[in-house]
């Protein structure tokens, strides 16, 4: 009798926390099979790495939360990082508004898919595909083509030491309001409604409308943040960056336990979810795994993963 | 026993989870006879029909099925189809991007050589639509046809198996008048030349005009059987019924006040049908403390009425909306909300509640800002507005943080009506509050009502249960035809004179 109610005890916890529990085995497994895995100079890339992947999922998670789903991402993260460039590198400006017009751009970019979804009744699946060919082409319209180098001095200060790796302190920062506003805000509380029955919250006088617009801003604008990032790490505005992005965010999502359907899905398991999936390949990586086989690899660990998420969904009923 | 029945059903039962839906329910149908069915909403009609058809299969029902005198054990609707049992819905229209011929003879096309034999299909198709009285060009895809049309296509496809059965569910309910009478014309043809039809319908004219025989339902049992010719409206009507006002109804002691709201040329188009009215112009007011209750059967436009008022119907509608004196324009559902406009709908779970998030959660969704304090909502004061309506209109629940999908009905309804009452409205409009919730919340929901009159709100609802919406509502409206057929206040008026306006008898 004791042990069967451990057990349930056993499993409801399994239940709630498994995001946290994939995450902590893989570290564990992570730092058994490489003795460079933990160390200060793989965690600090890792965080590096991870700063724009963070702020695609957050956006991405408030759209799939309203039962949408935005591809455009990593288009807009390209766009994004070559405006930017362009504008510190041929207009001299400095790289605090070069930022702000990147991101500026994305929400045009997220505002334009959202206006699609919300007012034309498009799918966002569609609406957004369309966005994610417009902005790829006029990021490479902007830049002609080519990387544009940026000098020592402007972007890459996001990344510099001396000033504690903005780009993290940001991602963290980000994190930290939008766990507070998907739990204390109006703004937060409707959005999942509307993924769960968005006629009833439409019929309680609530206009719907306006915030599935506002989810697709907000991706937009995150995922440029994230397209700014890259090119401070990599010092170069590039119209290549971010390619297959917007299916990291959504691999990160799921992995979090958000479902597709809408109404479900929280910020900081979505950020394990993509800590997840920077585990998976930075260890490929330490182990030298050529990365064909890794993309391979990671398809499957991403399959493991949502379908131990479905299982242990099934049996909450049960629990 | 003779058997010039064609279709005998014999002592049919039928219970969904325990709740009896019928009860040993005898009906046959003669060759060569128009045989209607009638009763009033839920009294059982379309369980009987969905039996008939095989919907529910055999052995999930008590009685049987005899056809020509063979029992008939159905384990899908193409074994009734097989057997000669047509059904022709209201709105049967399975392959609208198929032509006409296609839809006809579809699963039973002639061939040749292994392929579809065209010209013959062709040929088939125009010679049996002649039989009809129809000339319409076979290779035509249904979609381009109106309703109506459509309809008389389905009819072709019955002929076309040769069923001996037809059943007509409520066919006539997006047709004009004259559509109905070439309808009317066209079922008793077939009846003419020996089928036997099954005509379902609320609308008693019209059951009076094409049946030859009528069988009354009443909460699923057999409540008698008329011989067209020697029977008046009201004799059916009082079969129909059948039942007394119990002591359930509280009555609304409510002061009436100024008048609140005031509705005028409200006109609804009709959903399936360009030119057709669903709603043809009617005025209406509701004041202070006043229940109004909307009566009309299935179709009527009760529920178009309502959404119009609160800005959420789809279709075409145009109202003039006049609020405590002043001329209001309400476009959607938040400027309602903001007008102290409630509307609580027909299908809770589709859109009156959240079912994954908590009673806490649904009670303050639509007016988040009774709970927040600048941006942040204040968990414990949403707690708080919870508890007390918990408490107050006695929601069983073990916390309010439960989720609405774990409550049972009538609990659920209560949810929804605190969620309004945090919104402290003016206007209540409710379209079958009552609907999937036991006896006992039943009266609780009646009783909030009567709190809610008192203290100054105007209710306008809707419900197709007769004897609650004429024992609780201060006055009613009877709607037929898309136009307001008489109105009546407390106690003027009884249900057989009631169904008789809302059946288009006069």
């Amino acid at each position: 009798m004791e042990q069967r109610e451990f057990v349930t005890k056993a499993k409801k916890i399994f239940v709630e926390y498994n995001t946290y529990i994939i995450f902590v085995l893989l570290f564990i497994i992570c730092s058994v099979l490489s003795d460079q895995f933990f160390t200060e100079m793989n965690i600090r890339n890792i965080l590096l790495q991870r700063a724009a992947p963070v702020c695609a999922a957050i956006g991405m998670l408030f759209v799939i939360l309203t039962g949408g789903i935005d591809l455009s991402v990593g288009s807009v993260m390209a766009f994004a990082a070559s405006l930017s460039a362009i504008c510190v590198t041929s207009h001299g400006w400095h790289f605090i508004p070069a930022l702000a017009a990147g991101v500026v751009s994305g929400a045009v970019f997220g505002t334009l898919t959202g206006v699609l979804v919300a007012y034309a009744n498009m799918q966002g699946f569609v609406a957004s595909l369309a966005v994610m060919t417009i902005a790829r082409g006029a990021a490479f319209m902007i830049t002609n083509g080519t990387p544009i180098k940026l000098a020592r001095g402007t972007l890459n200060i996001l990344v510099d030491r001396a000033y504690f790796f903005p780009i993290v302190i940001i991602s963290v920062i980000l994190i930290i309001i939008f766990i507070l506003i998907q739990n204390y805000t109006s703004y937060g509380r409707l959005v999942i409604a509307i993924g769960s029955n968005s006629m009833a919250v439409e019929l309680a006088g609530i206009r719907v409308k306006r915030y599935v617009l506002s989810v697709y801003m907000l991706s937009g604008a995150l995922s440029a943040l994230g397209g700014v990032f890259i090119a401070a790490r990599a010092s170069t505005g590039s119209a290549t960056i971010g390619s297959g992005q917007e299916l990291e965010a959504i691999a990160a999502c799921v992995i979090g336990g958000a479902s597709l359907a809408g109404g479900r899905g929280i910020v900081f398991r979505t950020v394990i979810g993509v800590m997840v999936l920077a585990l998976i390949g930075n260890i490929m990586n330490l182990m030298a795994i050529p990365s064909y086989p890794q993309d391979v690899i990671k398809g499957i660990i991403i399959i493991l993963a949502v379908l131990m998420q479905l299982f242990t969904g099934k049996s909450e009923k049960n629990v | 026993m003779s058997d010039d029945y064609c279709l005998r059903m014999e002592r049919v039962s039928k219970t969904f989870s325990g709740v009896p839906a019928l009860t040993n329910v005898d009906f046959r149908v003669k060759k060569g006879e128009v045989a209607a069915l009638v009763g009033e909403n839920g009294a059982g009609k379309s369980t009987l029909m969905k039996i008939l058809s095989g919907v529910y299969k055999y052995g999930e029902y008590g009685g049987g099925i005899f056809i020509n005198g063979g029992e008939a054990k159905f384990s899908s609707p193409s074994d009734a189809e097989n057997a000669g049992v047509s059904m022709i819905y209201q709105e049967l229209s399975p392959f609208l991007d198929m032509s006409i011929a296609e839809n006809i003879y579809m699963g039973n096309y002639p061939t040749n050589f292994g392929g579809v034999h065209w010209a013959k299909l062709y040929d088939m198709s125009k010679k049996l639509l002649e039989t009809l009285g129809l000339d319409y060009d076979v290779k035509m895809t249904l979609r381009r046809l109106g309703a109506s049309q459509q309809q008389l296509v389905s009819i072709a496809r019955a002929l076309a198996r040769d069923s001996a059965i037809l059943v007509f569910d409520e066919p006539t309910s997006s047709l004009t008048n004259s559509e109905t009478r070439n309808l009317f014309g066209i079922i008793k043809n077939l009846r003419d030349s020996g089928k036997s039809v099954v005509y379902i319908s609320h609308k008693l004219d019209e059951i009076f005009a094409v049946a030859d025989r009528i069988n009354v339902l009443r909460d699923g049992e057999n409540a008698g059987e008329f011989e067209t010719g020697r029977c008046e409206a009201k004799d059916i009507i009082k079969s129909m019924i059948g039942r007394d006002i119990s002591q359930m109804y509280p009555v609304n002691k409510a002061k009436k006040g100024a008048v609140v709201m005031e509705v005028k040329n409200l006109t609804v188009g009709h959903p399936y049908v360009p030119d057709k009215k669903l709603i043809d112009g009617i005025d209406f007011s509701v004041r202070e403390g006043e229940i109004l209750g909307l009566v009309g059967l299935v179709g009527s436009g009760r529920t178009e009425i309502l959404n119009s008022i609160f800005g959420s119907h789809k279709g075409n509608h145009s109202h003039e909306l006049i609020l405590e004196g002043k001329k209001t324009e309400i476009k959607n559902p938040y400027e309602a909300r903001n007008a102290r406009m409630a509307l609580i709908t027909e299908n809770r779970r589709f859109n009156g509640i959240v079912g994954i998030m908590g009673i806490d959660t649904n009670i303050t969704l639509p007016y988040l800002k009774s709970v927040q304090r600048s941006f942040v909502i204040d968990k414990r004061k949403e707690a708080g507005t919870a508890a007390k309506y918990v408490e107050e209109l006695r929601i069983k629940c073990s916390s309010v943080k439960m989720r609405l999908e774990y409550l049972s009905g009538g609990n659920q309804q209560k949810v929804v009506f605190s969620k309004w009452l945090n919104t402290s409205p003016r206007i209540l409009l409710m379209d079958e509050p009552t609907r999937g919730v036991d006896v006992g919340s039943k009266v609780e929901i009646y009783e909030i009502m009567n709190k809610l009159a008192e203290s100054g709100i105007a209710i306008v609802w809707a419900s197709s249960e007769m004897p609650e919406i004429l024992a609780v509502s201060d006055r009613i409206l009877v709607l037929y035809g898309g136009t307001i057929k008489g109105q009546f206040s407390r106690g003027e008026a009884d249900q057989e004179k009631i169904l008789a306006l809302a059946s288009g008898v006069n």
